[in-house]
């Protein structure tokens, strides 16, 4: 069967979509709200109204909330029966609200942020690096190294929210103790443009792919390295639609990094005595299908009990943390992360592993609200602990 | 509805519960776009409340306030029907039934499980699987049509040709009377359960469902048939349908529908114009066996050519029929209960009417018992032409009518396919349901409009003039997009 996508424009494929409800299955919005109207056959059945069959071109007040009620989760594309890219949808969706010019402020401050800081914070951007402090001795080849054969894309959550920091701090003391030629963009990383996305500023992103790509080729790297799945979903994916060729570099998760380096025997990880569960972040699992090199880390670390969430690989459930929706609805958020974090509790685990750094910030709200007894890492971060000395 | 009533409900449900107009549009339509100015004369569709209970108790007591103050009463889970069938017809108070979910106690003696109605059957297998267990059989809606739903329509679908309509696998239900009270119905009770399959809610509303289940299957396979006509095609069915060990889903599909998939990135140039037919079987290593040699005796026995190759996916895209709809934007079609002894009559007569007509039929159908399978034949359309749009659904008229020279009658009836209510019983048959009907919601509260009698312009003659006479207009003008 043809994987690849049919999407041709809104109001083509709010026509095709024959309301079927299979999109409801999953969804972590239908499923927390409860109303059709925040099912996406709801969302698209009243595009299909507005832009396809010319009732008015006004998006309502209430509408424009169910629109930023989604966390681009992919659960929806997953089950469409009639096989509509709904996250190109809900992108377009929201690329109506801005015309429309009745987009959420949190999505306007963050595009006008991300135009001038060119990073979703306020911070500046040549303080990228700063996590790199937390560090005993910061290495000397960390900033646009020349001659370096791998780039760590750090990624604005990684590079600026504290509680992250602690991602790419495990990431580079790894790649350093496999000895890998690394470097990376430092100041001159600018955000890979997947807020933009979500926020339906397609034609914005541009920038962004170019400045980012071009600055890679000009070091001459061979091997980009994301930590975080939505930078890894837009060099991939996105980023070569743009440029309209490709990159000529190798993407990669820092798990699937990771892995090679295991097997080449760069990394040896020692015995840690812990249950440990996997929750599979959206971009990385059913939207870029990288479900096994998580997976294959933890059961490379000898006396780990691993345990899957009972929804896991294509089927696992969205911590909330995606789409922008905390910007837009940070309660619904919470409230799809709070579920998702008694699901795994239910494992037994004693150490939830994410490959995610806004999966690890939500659900370890999460568990911090439900006073559960669960350690919340990345998976850098666990085979850094197996690692060290 | 009166502030009284709302008030009412609202201290009954809270949250759960709205009469704002921005929910309430969600749940006018169903799967068809049916254009309002046919609607309007026929149904008021506007919901006045939607309500969500949690449990069979909320329910009972919204039931109640509505049998008191006579307001209709309609229920609604994964609304996949095509017929109106959960959509208002009335006004009135929709029951939104996809809170009355979660899977209660399983027997492993017995293998049987207690699930909320409002369970997907995608869920209740997704969970079922994970304790070794599955359900004997599903509908091809399985990711939205939940338990309650299939089984108050007639329960029919992959699975049912070796383990019987879902009825035959319902052991008892939990059911909120029109009257308000909640009953547990069993094959044995006064009232029985199988009343309630294909009622389409209009004896009650289901909230829980004691259920037969299985063994997950330890292995599958799937073969697959070609055909270069349907006779041949009908002869394998015949034979497959008949076997001891039989197939867990048979499935086939016509050269239209064969070359549209081929289109869309499926099957094979080979495959695009020919005859099909899925066999696809689950069990032990022994039944498996068994069923492979059984495919493999009815395919020489019938002259066809084995293309297994391509099975595994045919069965991987049993949910996703709807992908068919891409040449649309808009489908039309029948969806018919037919006998298998008929088919390839109906396939020649089919193919015939393409001829004349040239709308790109495909044909499609899941036989689902050992005499009988739901055949949908269909055509593209666009809903956004109102002429060619009218004209298209004068054109389903005709396709049930080919289908009923050979015993063919619609499959579910709701408020569509009352037209046709003679079709699918006899006289005898439709007294007996009005008498439930009288017996258990005097007043006529429970989805009413449904099932028993056709409003003015569906009854027969009414209807077909109007469709023979839309039809006809075709001679002099042809809506855009049907060709």
């Amino acid at each position: 069967m043809s994987t690849g996508s049919f999407y041709k424009t809104l109001a083509d494929e709010s026509l095709i979509c024959g309301r079927c409800g299979n999109c409801r299955r999953d969804c972590p919005i239908y499923q927390e709200l409860g109303w059709e109207s925040a099912s996406p056959r709801g969302k698209i059945s009243l595009a299909r109204e507005i832009f396809a069959r010319g009732q008015g071109e006004t998006v309502s007040p209430e509408f424009a909330e169910r629109i930023t009620q989604c966390t681009m989760c992919g659960a929806c594309t997953k089950n469409c029966a009639a096989r509509i890219d709904i996250q190109t949808f809900w992108q377009d969706l929201r690329g109506k609200m801005l015309e429309q010019n009745i987009a959420p402020k949190a999505y306007t401050a963050m595009i006008e942020n991300l135009k001038s800081k060119k990073n979703i914070t306020n911070f500046d951007n040549i303080t990228r690096l700063d996590w790199a402090e937390d560090m005993d001795e910061v290495p000397e080849n960390l900033a646009q190294e020349s001659g370096a054969e791998v780039a760590y894309f750090v990624g604005c959550v990684s590079s600026f929210f504290p509680r992250a920091a602690q991602i790419p701090v495990a990431v580079v003391q790894l790649l350093q103790k496999a000895e890998v030629n690394f470097t990376t963009m430092g100041g001159e990383e600018w955000c890979c443009g997947f807020p933009l996305l979500a926020a339906g500023a397609k034609a914005e992103i541009q920038q962004f792919a170019k400045h980012n790509v071009k600055k890679m080729q000009d070091m001459g790297i061979e091997i980009i390295v994301t930590s975080c799945p939505s930078c890894y979903h837009t060099w991939n994916h996105v980023y070569p639609e743009i440029i309209g060729e490709t990159l000529g570099f190798r993407v990669l998760h820092v798990s699937q990094y990771l892995v090679e380096l295991l097997e080449q025997g760069k990394l040896v990880p020692k015995e840690l005595t812990e249950t440990v569960t996997y929750h599979d972040p959206c971009d990385l699992g059913r939207n870029s299908g990288v479900y096994g090199a998580p997976r294959q880390i933890l059961q490379s670390i000898p006396g780990i009990d691993f345990v899957e969430i009972p929804t896991n690989s294509a089927d696992s459930v969205c911590c909330g943390g995606g789409g922008n929706l905390q910007g837009a609805d940070g309660a619904l958020a919470d409230a799809i992360a709070k579920k998702r974090i008694l699901e795994a509790a239910q494992t037994g685990a004693g150490i939830l592993v994410s490959a995610c750094q806004q999966c690890e910030q939500m659900l370890e709200k999460a568990a911090r609200a439900e006073k559960l007894p669960l350690q919340i890492m990345d998976v850098s971060e666990l085979l850094w602990l197996a690692v060290e000395d | 509805m009166s502030a009284k009533v709302w008030q009412e409900i609202k201290e009954i449900l809270g949250e759960r519960a709205t009469t704002d107009v921005f929910e309430r549009q969600f749940y006018q339509r169903d799967l068809a776009p049916v254009p309002e100015f046919l609607v309007d004369p026929m149904a008021k569709t506007l919901p006045d409340i939607i309500v969500r209970p949690c449990n069979a108790a909320e329910l009972s007591d919204v039931v109640k306030i509505a049998v008191k103050e006579k307001i209709p009463i309609t229920g609604r889970a994964g609304g996949s029907t095509v017929y109106f069938n959960s959509v208002c017809s009335q006004n009135g108070i929709l029951v939104d039934f996809n809170g009355l979910t979660g899977l209660g106690k399983i027997d492993r003696s017995t293998n049987r499980v207690r699930v909320g109605a409002g369970t997907t059957w995608a869920e209740l297998e997704r969970v079922l699987n994970r304790q070794g267990l599955a359900v004997c059989s599903y509908p091809s809606s399985a990711p939205s049509a939940t338990v309650g739903g299939w089984l108050a329509m007639m329960g029919y679908g992959l699975g049912s040709l070796k383990y019987g309509a879902l009825v035959e696998q319902v052991a008892a239900a939990q059911v909120v009377l029109p009257d308000g009270s909640i009953q547990e119905l069993t094959h044995s009770t006064p009232i029985p359960v199988s009343w309630l399959a294909g009622s389409e809610g209009t004896l009650g509303l289901i909230t829980e469902v004691e259920l037969q289940i299985r063994p997950i299957p330890e292995i599958q396979w799937h073969g697959m048939a070609v055909f270069q006509d349907a006779a041949a095609m009908q002869h394998f069915i015949e034979q497959a349908a008949a076997l001891e060990e039989k197939p867990f889903n048979l499935h086939f599909s016509d050269p239209g529908c064969n070359a549209l998939r081929y289109r869309l990135g499926m099957g094979s140039e080979p495959t695009s114009a020919v005859y099909t037919a899925a066999f696809d079987a689950d069990g032990t290593k022994d039944e498996i066996a068994e069923a492979a040699e059984g495919f493999s005796n009815c395919l020489s026995a019938a002259g066809g050519e084995d293309w297994s190759q391509e099975a595994a996916e045919e069965w991987e895209h049993r949910f996703f029929s709807l992908l068919l709809k891409r040449e649309g934007p808009s489908l039309l079609g029948a969806e018919l209960w037919l006998p298998i002894n008929k088919l390839a009559l109906y396939l020649r007569d089919i193919s015939s009417y393409e001829n004349k007509e040239k709308l790109g039929l495909k044909t499609y159908g899941h036989v689902v018992s050992s005499s009988h399978a739901m055949v949908m034949t269909m055509f593209n359309a666009d809903e956004r032409n109102t002429i060619g749009y009218l004209q298209g659904l004068a054109l389903v008229k005709k396709l049930h009518d080919i289908g009923a020279r050979y015993g063919a009658a619609p499959y579910g009836i709701g408020l569509w396919n009352t037209s046709y209510l003679q079709r699918n019983y006899t006289k005898t048959q439709l007294a007996e349901l009005k008498q439930r009907k009288k017996q258990l919601d005097p007043n006529d509260l429970m989805n009413p409009g449904k099932l028993y009698q056709a409003p003015l312009f569906l009854s027969p003659p009414f209807f077909s003039i109007g469709m023979d006479i839309l039809a006809a207009s075709r001679l002099f003008y042809r809506g855009r997009n049907l060709i």
